[in-house]
């Protein structure tokens, strides 16, 4: 995430000191929630849940999640192009308790993306603004793996696993907004296309690939899915014809 | 947009990323698994199980069986502990546990078994076992080794008795008793039911006991064995100054077994036995021999033990219950370990010597009834037999031998054999030469030449001093006096011949045919010869050959004359006598069996005892 982070700070203050007249800049910050695929996860679930000798069940299975995003955008007349950074998470649980005990085996994965993305407006006379847009972009995955067993007061069972994952995406995003005075409210709905199938590679102390018991294959995330937030905007310097 | 705004805007982006970073998903979802209620414990039932009710007696390594079922629960393992450390465990309702005897060690233990079962809640617990029902059962267990081992035999009251190790346990039927009498053949010897068997048809014959321990639904476990081997009483001879022979056998171990000893015995040649005393009392142990048994004889001796219980008397193998004292000649033993006496020869007033075993030349004292020197040396790696033969002085004070492999002379005193002086004469006698050598006292012998003839040599200044022989005619020394002075020569017939130093002078000759039946120089007599012509008995003066005196001698033979006591032993079949040398009256007469003219069983007179070689003692009273 840092390097995103970096990339995003040093173009924040590249602008900081660069003159740009007749544009207008605007920063926009979002918040709002998504599905994700996450097929291949699902599917690990399912080995974990049979590999355990007692029933259990998966209590949440990576359901939509709250996401949120910042970007920065510059606007010369009906065209605009820009950076932007999102952040999103999402995960699951396979769960078992009763009075002697609980198994739990949680999975959590965040996701940092960040990419540039160019669009345009369309004209209409109303008070408000439709715009269209593209993006692309690479998003780090990381996961947290964390599986404990605990019977009747005593530990059976801690086991800890880390992973990331690097895989480019692009997707189309539509934005509606109303401006008020130099401020922008809107909502904006996309589709996020996970373009690559990253495999999921320990990090820090764990080592390996993450596979399928089952299938012997390799397990990445899915964040392929729906996009959906609302935004609220500030726009520095020319104000709109 | 001015520097201080878009400053403003990049802190707002900063602290923006941190805020929405740190929301990562989470949930508080859990699934509350349903539970049965406990249903209580079970009832386990053992299918089978090869134990006993409460004690195991572990003799060997043994295999337990088990199976259990159970009411209700499942039954999730059994474990087995010996002193309450886990032995094994079997993730299974059956299995087979080894109770490894080899492991344990002998005395007290307990074995555990533990059985768990499900709790039938369906817990998480249940599921892994953290959870459940136990069963437990102990049993003592006692651990017995070094059972099946040799036992100890002792005798009580005069009969055989041995114990072993007890088995104390429930399922004791009874110990057996087998004794083992040939090649897989075992009777059965009894039964007991402690740890002690008494066999009073045991008289020491040697045998071979087993003992088998026998149990309720088992096979007999082999419990120990006693190996014994024969304890006969042992016979033995004996004879006293009086020449009063007896035969005694020691008093037997097993005398309560005893029903009657028998004693028999047979003369050599001839193994006719002859039973001489029966008797059942155990301390009536010894036997006077008849007057039919005379000096010198050789017999045979045999005891019979005859057991009270006959059970394992068979007379076809009655050897199993007789001892026996083979060839034992009649006489008081001067050799005890029952060896002949070779070459006896009288070597002074009291003494003789003999060759023992043909590696040592021995001295024995008549008065004193012992050995008073006995020379023997090592061999240079060839022969064994360093002794073969020797030739005395007529006085019996010097001697000569051979010794072997380099075959030089030794020369020696009889009073002090290990003051003995090595002479090789090869140089006159020829290479190899194994001649005889005849001394005198006065350190001389004759050596024969290697062809005819012979020299007369002195051993003082180790040089031939003479000369004797005629190589045409096979002429050799006979014997030479105790002075050195006198010669008997095989020269055409018998001479005598003066050594006159170095010439020689015959003074008295016999041709071949005629020759007398003894003749000998005088032992303590230097210028003295005796001669017996088979009728007359005569001492002849060396120097004219004149006789000194003479009496009738008719016997068969002459067998040795001990002039230091003045008495001669002769022989007439049937007859050892003892004469005065003087005039040939009589002193003894030992009544004998045997032909001491035979070398094997020769006879000579010291003192007042006739030694035989067969290492056996005449005492004249």
């Amino acid at each position: 995430m840092r390097p995103y982070f970096l990339i995003l700070l040093t173009t924040a203050l590249i602008l900081s000191v660069t003159e740009l007249p007749a544009q207008n800049l605007s920063f926009t910050l979002g918040a709002g929630t998504g599905t994700y695929g996450m097929k291949e996860l699902k599917e690990l679930n399912r080995v974990f849940q049979q590999a355990v000798p007692f029933e259990t069940r998966i209590v949440s299975d990576f359901p939509p999640f709250l996401n949120y995003s910042a970007s920065i955008r510059v606007q010369d007349d009906k065209a605009f192009y820009g950076i932007f950074y999102s952040f999103q998470t999402t995960g699951s649980r396979i769960s078992a308790r009763d009075y002697s005990g609980e198994y739990v085996l949680d999975m959590i994965l965040t996701g940092n993306a960040a990419g540039v993305s160019a669009g345009f407006i369309i004209p209409s006379g109303g008070r408000l603004n439709y715009s269209v847009s593209a993006v692309y972009g690479v998003i780090l995955t990381r996961l947290k793996l964390n599986e404990s067993f605990n019977v009747t007061g005593t530990e059976i069972l801690n086991t800890r696993f880390r992973a990331s994952a690097k895989d480019p995406f692009a997707g189309p995003v539509i934005t509606i907004s109303c401006p008020v005075r130099n401020f922008d409210f809107g909502v904006s709905a996309g589709y996020l296309f996970q373009i690559t199938r990253g495999r999921l590679t320990g990090t820090g102390d764990y080592e390996g690939i993450l596979t399928n018991p089952s299938t012997g294959g390799e397990v990445g995330a899915g964040w392929s899915g729906f996009r959906a937030e609302l935004t609220a905007g500030v726009r520095f310097g020319k104000k709109d014809e | 947009m001015s520097r201080p705004g878009f400053l403003i805007l990049s802190l707002f982006a900063f602290f923006s990323f941190f805020l929405i970073s740190s929301c990562e998903f989470e949930t508080g979802k859990v699934w509350d698994r349903p539970v049965e209620p406990d249903p209580g414990p079970p009832v386990v039932t053992p299918v089978y199980l090869d134990l006993e009710e409460d004690t195991i007696w572990l003799l060997y390594e043994r295999e337990v069986s088990f199976r259990f079922i159970s009411s209700m629960q499942d039954i999730r393992g059994v474990e087995f502990l010996i002193d309450g450390t886990l032995s094994n465990s079997y993730l299974s309702d059956e299995g087979v546990y080894i109770l490894d005897h080899a492991s344990l060690q002998e005395g007290i233990h307990s074995l555990q078994i533990d059985l768990v079962t499900s709790s039938g809640t369906g817990s998480l617990a249940d599921i892994i076992g953290a959870e459940g029902y136990v069963f437990s059962r102990s049993w003592v267990l006692y651990v017995i080794k070094d059972y099946n081992t040799r036992l100890e035999a002792t005798v009580k009251e005069g009969c055989l008795s041995f114990s072993w190790k007890d088995y104390p346990a429930s399922d004791f039927v009874e110990f057996i008793i087998y004794r083992e009498l040939g090649y897989n053949n075992r009777v059965k010897a009894g039964r007991s039911k402690t740890a002690r068997f008494t066999d009073c048809s045991y008289v020491g014959e040697g045998a071979q006991y087993y003992v088998e321990m026998t149990r309720k639904e088992a096979d007999p476990v082999p419990w120990g064995y006693l190996s014994l081997e024969r304890e006969l009483p042992a016979l033995r001879f004996s004879a006293t100054k009086q020449n009063e022979y007896t035969v005694s056998w020691s008093r037997s171990k097993y005398y309560g077994a005893v029903a009657s000893f028998i004693f028999s015995m047979s003369s050599i040649p001839g193994w006719d036995y002859v039973s001489v005393k029966v008797t059942d009392d155990p301390d009536d142990n010894s036997l006077i021999l008849p007057s039919s048994v005379l000096f010198a004889d050789r017999m045979n001796y045999r005891l019979l033990v005859v057991p009270e219980n006959r059970d394992f008397y068979n007379l076809l193998d009655r050897s199993r219950f007789e001892t026996d004292l083979y060839d034992t000649e009649t006489g008081f033993r001067f050799r005890p370990d029952g060896m002949n006496a070779y070459q006896p020869e009288q070597a002074g007033p009291d003494e003789f010597l003999y060759i023992s075993g043909c590696d040592s030349l021995v001295r024995y004292s008549v008065s004193l009834e012992r050995v008073t020197e006995k020379l023997g040396y090592t061999p240079s790696g060839c022969s064994m037999c360093n002794f073969i033969s020797y030739e005395i002085s007529p006085s019996g004070r010097n001697l000569s031998s051979r010794f072997d492999c380099d075959f030089d002379l030794m020369v020696t005193g009889s009073g002090n054999l290990e003051d003995y002086s090595r002479y090789d004469l090869q140089s006159l006698s020829g290479q190899w030469s194994n001649s005889k050598v005849p001394v005198s006292d006065a350190g001389t012998g004759m050596v024969s030449a290697p062809n005819s003839g012979f020299y007369v040599y002195d051993f003082v200044s180790s040089s031939a001093k003479g000369y004797y022989g005629n190589e045409s005619s096979g002429t050799a020394g006979l014997s030479i006096s105790s002075d050195g002075r006198y010669l008997f020569v095989n020269d055409d017939g018998l001479r005598l011949v003066r050594f006159d130093d170095p010439g020689f002078t015959t003074i008295w000759s016999k041709p071949d045919y005629g020759l007398p039946d003894y003749f000998k120089f005088h032992g303590t007599d230097p210028d003295g010869l005796v001669m017996w012509d088979g009728a007359r008995f005569s001492k002849i003066n060396c120097a004219d050959f004149s006789e000194e005196y003479g009496f009738q001698l008719t016997d068969d033979a002459i067998l040795h004359i001990d002039y230091y006591n003045g008495r001669m032993l002769s022989f007439t079949e049937g007859h050892l006598f003892v004469k005065n040398l003087s005039d040939g009256s009589l002193i003894e007469d030992i009544h004998i069996n045997i032909d001491p003219t035979n070398w094997f069983y020769r006879c000579i007179l010291v003192n007042n005892a006739v030694i035989c070689i067969t290492g056996v003692m005449y005492f004249i009273n």
